[in-house]
């Protein structure tokens, strides 16, 4: 499916972290969609949280 | 307004719902691409559930992000065609078109097979500028 878009749950709360999903990025940028919920939701600085898992996500996806 | 035990405390909860929501939305949401409402969370308040649903998915375009409808939807073709009319498309009737949710994507339970998806992405109405787009979550 070289063409679909994947959906990457559990990342956050439900224990997932994003420097283990290089290999959903292979196809580039746009080949992840990466849902977190409570992580960003439960956070204090719900803000914070979302860039912090934004940035760390581009991090580790190729351009 | 229907009225009846609980009708009030849906209602409010609803109007919390949407509150809560909109103000995720404004903080987190320049950090993101899309929301994914999870449509039980919703439906459970009833009508003003479902109505605090669209109103969500109305703040997010505002905000330039895609909607994904979390309902997990999953059954035989024909039911399937009906989750993705309810959710990305319209439903036409004798007294004109029925518009749906308005998202963008919706998830479905593919344990079903892919009888159970395919309709899902041939459902958008012909008129629909945006395709629905297929999002495989892995499931077990």
């Amino acid at each position: 499916m070289p063409r679909s878009i994947f959906l990457i749950p559990g990342v956050g709360a439900q224990g997932g972290k994003p420097e283990l999903l290089g290999a959903a990025f292979t196809a580039g940028r746009s080949s992840a969609l990466v849902a977190a919920s409570r992580g960003i939701a439960g956070d204090p600085d719900p803000a914070a949280a979302a860039e912090r898992l934004r940035a760390a996500v581009w991090e580790i996806s190729t351009a | 307004m229907a009225s009846g035990p609980g009708t009030l405390a849906a209602d409010l909860a609803a109007a919390a719902v949407v509150t809560h929501c909109r103000s995720l939305i404004e903080r987190a949401g320049p950090a993101c691409v899309a929301i994914k409402p999870q449509l039980a969370c919703f439906e459970r308040l009833g009508a003003p559930g479902w109505a605090a649903l669209a109103d969500v998915c109305a703040i997010a375009r505002e905000a330039g992000l895609l909607t994904i409808a979390d309902g997990k939807r999953g059954d035989v073709p024909v039911t399937a065609a009906a989750y993705a009319q309810s959710l990305v498309g319209e439903t036409p009737t004798p007294w004109g078109p029925v518009a749906g949710l308005g998202a963008d994507a919706f998830t479905a339970n593919p344990l079903l097979g892919l009888d159970a998806t395919s309709l899902c992405t041939s459902a958008s109405p012909a008129s629909s500028t945006a395709s629905p787009i297929a999002c495989w979550e892995r499931v077990g």
